[in-house]
């Protein structure tokens, strides 16, 4: 039979052109009859071929046994061609993985460094839990083998033992740490490689070697281990703030002479990272270093070689927290990478500019940003060419590339570097409550034109086969992807916000819902989801609208079907308060012309209610039918209300000046801080668990059948108690104007707590420090300002209450064009404000939440730090806290000790207190021996609590001081204890707590 | 540390990888190939690695590096995480291409596909389990010729040896480098 080599094979793959795949397989099947051969030199051979078949996805990991015969072959070629193999394809499960123990135990004591070499190396990629404990000892010794190379090849793979199994650790750091002292550079370079490893994941642990890794810095060894070492002393110097000081003087002798880019680099971001800069950043010399790191990484970004510019962009992105003046003094540098031909220069830099940003820089930075979406300006750049595989080009010296190059194509900005450029102009723009915009009618044009930029959406793998549930989760994901969704939540941000340009933003709004095709990018269909929110706004702001009527139809047009169905019962909402705005004024009389307009766009609504109350999105279809009876109604009101003629004069139903608004006027809407309602405390005596009323079931059983609610036959009846209902003003609207809905819950508050908590979120600023004739004052310049609005209806009266007698009594406002006077448009425009008033989150006693959601944070990402590895398959989990001396102390019990902690402290308080009562008792009652004899037990316990707690945390309490012998039994046992678990330390607590008050009770009887 | 080393050529084919999946491969693939000659020698993280972020955010919980270097028909990739210097191993891959040419004289891509047990035996001097733990030349050299004396030795004749054949053109340390170490 004729054996192909691995050569023939390569050539035979490459002879067959076209039809690999064949040939491949055939190769494969000969493989496998090769594998099992007798001889292991054809075996060998097979292993290769298959591990270069391996190399293009065809899976060997069935030859797993056959690779072991050959790597136990006593031939050096046939061995390696079996680690090659093992490396290749064992994995943790690969169930021969045992059987190789003893082979690499004994290829570890091969008198041959390189056969030695090649077992380390094997084991570092296959080793398994029970390997590494079976041949950790093995590999210690190695590390005092005479050969260099096997004593710094040694040390990585223990390191690869520790993580399969950590407890390893601590029988061999003593060990291991001996290397640092090791002759040779390259093993101790390689020990601090390890060290490093180890104290990321518990840099405590490592404090103690801190002296010694200070002299090897200082000392200077190879760059590689330099680099190392402040790596290292950057995980450390959190830990040990005393470092800083030590460290700083080496490594800025190091930024000031090393040749090495790489170093210098390092060094800076070792500064940064161990937060060196940020330590002594109020010092003079902080500051004075900070500059040169600066300086220095400005150089990086002019140097001209784009890697330099990439990673001094991170270093500063870093440094950009601390030190953001220093940072904007290069502004001018930094905006040029942003347009740098290289996007990943680019993505950099534009993570940089978002730290970098101040009220000067913004609206050029932003328009930078925004020049580069503009889809007519496109960068050229050179596109490597792509050779094609034949012999000549393989032949081609990898040291000596061609230097010919692709002709010139436009770049083309990905469509998520898009995604991410606007995500970074809204961030930046709202960053710190919009600390940085000052003017706010550019950031509303800005998010106009964002809009037409908005890059199409792409949705990529998913094709479920449920057509429905594809829609679904095709619109769940169009929500996430698409930039008009967080566009449109800036928008709403303002127009509620920023109360000087609401009109504004009720305009950009207004735009974007009737001018729907004008304000779109033309193609991919971005920037749809803006809809939402503008839908929202121009709802709630209706008064504002410049042509109400023409959103109003455009919000009704069938095309609105199609919509999202999220969006579309925004707009139900909307529909019915543009609706309410257009209908309710009092002032146009209700001529016949009127009630035909209303009753048409009574009509009309309904029309369009129609098909939705059908829809299959629940949302969307309980609105639909909510308002469908609402304005079957406004119609019959409508149609009962006889219209105005010269001898009569009739005033529009009330139900649409009266019932229909009511729904939505009231209190105006202001943020609220997302955690505000957890803080809300639930009023005493609430039970949100019970049912309000227990007999719902029974009730909807007879309302079905309950003829009066379900007939439409008695008319009359029917339209008196609708009369009743919706003409009568309910008790619900006639909340005090002056205070919040949400007053109901805050005087609850008010009541469980002493302290002062405001009536009203709103006026709370005002109330709190301004005057009453103050506030008086200014609400008249406020009704000045807007005197000549039409659409601004005055409260009459301020913030009296509001009853059906007093509605009667509103005086028609009259407008008088003569005492309307010329100067009006300047009081209108007020002056320039230095500031514009942004209305910020509210939230119970001026708490935003916000530390709150840190914690939430942070708790996410020890949450998140659990779950890793993956893909890399690196899992270093086991050793995250795991400490070097510590008994039984378990990981990870981090937050339970701090409780478990504090509950011991507070309990020792307590009875530190009770002792303190006994003792005087003590005094009190010297003559009765009997009983003080009982007392001293419980000092004695008490002095054995102390110990305890000085153990644990230094404290330095005098003792009760009695009993010598006693005390020194007390000692043992507190050493004993000292190591449990601190849940049992808890529980003994307790236990002597009862002690203590047995004894207690007993000095009560004896009194 | 450093997490993998691959290289592959122009189109995508595999020269050294150890045990990464396939759809990586392809998808740092995409990447690599699409980058103008301009351009910085760090990727973007690919799908697969990225993980749910779009893209490389580094406050990610362990930022992950991914660094190439092109040298004619061959890309080299280095895999690593933050604890390691990119700018180090950039040189690394230097050093790697380096220490090739030497032991090949006049390394090409064939030289690789018929030793790739060589450009093992290469990369596992210079990394032990994602430690650089050697990063000086004329070792790495030393080493890798003195494990192939012992397979030499041990069969009487090198398999596949300088099939690829680059012999009679120039010396490598003459002629002129794409990048300078740092």
């Amino acid at each position: 039979m004729f054996e192909k080599g691995l050569y023939e094979l390569i050539r035979g793959i490459r002879a067959n052109k076209g039809n690999e795949r064949n040939y491949v397989l055939e190769s494969l099947k000969e493989c496998r009859q090769e594998a099992k051969s007798q001889d292991l030199n054809i075996k060998a051979t097979a292993i290769l071929k298959l591990i270069y078949l391996d190399m293009f996805g065809h899976d060997m990991s069935w030859a797993s046994f056959h690779a072991l015969e050959v790597m136990s072959s006593s031939q050096f070629r046939q061995k390696r061609v079996g680690y090659l193999a093992a490396v290749q394809s064992f994995r943790l499960d690969t169930d021969v993985l045992m059987l190789t123990t003893n082979l690499i135990k004994k290829d570890l004591y091969s008198p041959s460094v390189p056969e030695m070499s090649l077992a380390i190396n094997g084991l570092s990629h296959i080793v398994s839990p029970s390997l590494a404990q079976d041949l950790a000892p093995d590999l210690v010794s190695k590390l005092t083998h005479s050969s260099p190379i096997v004593r710094k090849k040694a040390i990585p793979v223990l390191y690869k033992c520790f993580l399969q199994s950590p407890e390893l650790l601590r029988t061999c750091w003593p060990r291991l740490r001996e290397c640092l002292n090791d002759e040779d550079s390259s093993v101790v370079s390689a020990t601090v490689n390890i060290v490093c490893e180890l104290a990321r994941r518990n840099p405590k642990n490592y404090l103690p070697l801190a002296p010694q890794l200070f002299k090897l810095l200082t000392d200077g060894g190879n760059n590689w281990m330099t680099i190392k070492l402040i790596k290292l002393f950057a995980t450390l110097t959190p830990l040990e703030p005393r470092l800083v000081k030590k460290l700083v003087p080496p490594i800025t002798n190091l930024i000031q002479t090393t040749p090495a880019m790489s170093l210098l680099y390092e060094c800076i971001s070792g500064l940064i990272q161990g937060g060196l800069l940020a330590g002594i950043q109020d010092t003079e010399e902080g500051e004075e270093l900070a500059s040169v790191c600066v300086t220095k990484l400005r150089g990086f970004l002019v140097e001209g070689d784009s890697n330099l510019k990439y990673v001094g962009l991170i270093a500063l992105a870093k440094l950009v927290n601390t030190h953001a003046h220093l940072v904007c003094q290069h502004h001018d540098v930094v905006l040029n990478c942003i347009d740098d031909d290289d996007i990943s220069i680019r993505y950099r830099a534009l993570e940089l500019v978002v730290g970098m940003v101040n009220p000067d820089t913004l609206s050029t930075i932003v328009g930078k940003l925004m020049r580069q979406l503009k889809p007519a300006n496109r960068d050229y750049v050179e596109l490597e060419p792509t050779g094609s595989e034949d012999e000549d080009d393989m032949q081609e010296e990898v040291m000596h590339p061609k230097k010919a190059r692709g002709a010139m194509i436009p770049l083309e900005l990905p469509e998520d570097y898009k995604h991410i450029v606007i995500c970074k102009v809204l961030e930046m723009c709202s960053r710190d409550m919009y600390a940085n915009v000052t003017d706010f009618e550019w950031y509303l044009d800005v998010l106009c034109q964002l809009v037409r930029f908005a890059p199409a959406v792409q949705v990529e793998g998913t094709a479920p086969e449920d057509a429905e549930e594809a829609e679904e989760e095709l619109e769940e994901l169009i929500k996430k992807r698409d930039v008009g969704e967080a566009i449109g939540k800036e928008l709403q941000n303002v127009a509620i916000r920023v109360k000087s340009v609401r009109p504004e933003a009720v305009r950009c709004a207004e735009m974007f819902i009737v001018g729907r095709d004008g304000v779109f990018p033309a193609a991919g269909g971005g920037g749809k989801r803006v809809l939402g929110d503008s839908g929202w706004i121009v709802g709630e702001y209706a008064s504002l609208l410049t042509n109400p009527t023409l959103t109003f139809d455009s919000l009704i047009a069938p095309s609105s079907n199609t919509l999202p169905s999220d969006i579309l019962s925004i707009y139900l909402q909307s529909i019915t308060k543009i609706y309410a705005s257009l209908t309710s004024s009092f002032s146009i009389p209700w001529t016949s012309e009127r009630k035909t307009y209303v009753t048409l766009l009574t009509d009309r609504v309904l029309r369009f209610l129609a098909p939705l109350t059908i829809s299959p999105n629940l949302e969307v279809q309980e609105r639909a039918v909510e308002f469908q009876e609402l304005f079957r109604l406004c119609t019959e009101a409508i149609l009962a209300q006889p219209p105005s003629n010269t001898t009569e004069i009739y005033d529009p139903p009330l139900i649409l000046t009266q019932a229909v608004p009511s729904l939505f006027l009231g209190q105006e809407l202001n943020p609220v801080a997302p955690r505000a309602q957890r803080k809300v405390p639930l009023p005493p005596g609430l039970d949100l668990d019970e049912p309000i009323n227990p007999n719902l079931p029974s009730l909807i059983v007879a309302a079905d059948y309950n003829p009066s609610l379900t007939t439409d036959d008695d008319e009359d009846k029917e339209d008196a108690k609708f009369r009743e209902y919706y003409y009568t003003k309910p008790a619900t609207t006639s909340i005090p104007k002056n205070q919040p809905a949400s007053h109901g819950i805050d005087s609850a508050a008010a009541r469980s707590s002493t302290a002062q908590t405001p009536l009203s979120y709103q006026n709370v600023a005002e109330d709190s420090y301004l005057d009453a004739d103050i506030i008086a004052r200014r609400k008249k310049e406020r009704q000045e300002r807007h005197k000549d609005d039409p659409f601004y209806i005055f409260a009459p009266g301020g913030g009296e209450e509001i009853t059906d007698a007093d509605l009667e009594a509103i005086p028609v406002m009259e407008l008088n064009l003569e005492d309307v006077p010329h100067a009006v448009p300047q009081e209108v425009r007020k002056p320039v404000r230095e500031r514009v008033v942004v209305v910020m989150d509210e939230g119970i006693d001026g708490d935003d939440g916000l530390d709150e959601e840190e914690e939430e944070k942070g708790k996410d990402k020890k949450g998140k730090g659990k779950k890793k590895g993956g893909l890399l398959g690196v899992d270093a989990s086991g050793l995250v806290g795991y400490s070097l001396e510590g008994g039984e102390e378990k990981k990870n019990d981090y937050e339970e000790e701090k409780e478990a902690r504090k509950e011991v402290e507070r309990l020792r308080k307590e009875m530190e207190a009770a002792a303190e009562k006994v003792r005087e008792r003590e005094e009190m009652e010297k003559a009765a021996a009997k009983k003080t004899k009982k007392v001293k037990k419980t000092v004695e316990g008490e002095g054995k609590k102390k110990k305890k707690e000085k153990k644990k945390e230094g404290e330095t309490e005098g003792e009760a001081g009695e009993k010598k012998k006693k005390k020194k039994k007390v000692k043992k046992e507190g050493e004993v204890e000292g190591d449990g678990a601190e849940k049992k330390k808890k529980k003994k607590v307790k236990k002597e707590k009862t002690v203590e008050e047995d004894t207690q009770a007993a000095t009560t009887v004896a009194e | 540390m450093i997490n993998a080393v691959l290289v592959f050529n122009n189109n995508g084919q595999p020269r050294l990888d150890i045990a990464l999946q396939q759809r990586l491969l392809q998808q740092i693939f995409n990447l690599v190939a699409n980058r103008p000659a301009t351009a910085c020698n760090f990727l973007p993280l690919p799908p697969l690695l990225a993980g749910s972020n779009s893209w490389n955010t580094s406050d990610a919980d362990e930022p992950i590096t991914l660094l190439y270097r092109h040298y004619a028909t061959l890309y080299f990739i280095v895999i690593s995480d933050s604890l390691e210097s990119p700018l180090g191993l950039l040189d690394l891959i230097q050093v790697f291409v380096q220490a090739l040419d030497q032991l090949f004289e006049n390394v090409c891509e064939l030289d690789l596909i018929f030793n790739f047990e060589t450009l093992h035996a290469t990369i596992e001097e210079m990394i032990v389990g994602g430690c650089v733990v050697e990063t000086d030349l004329n070792k790495i050299v030393a080493c890798v010729r003195e494990s192939e004396k012992v397979v030499k030795k041990g069969h009487g004749m090198r398999p596949g040896g300088g099939t690829g054949a680059g012999a009679g053109r120039g010396g490598f340390m003459g002629g002129d480098l794409v990048w300078t170490g740092r």
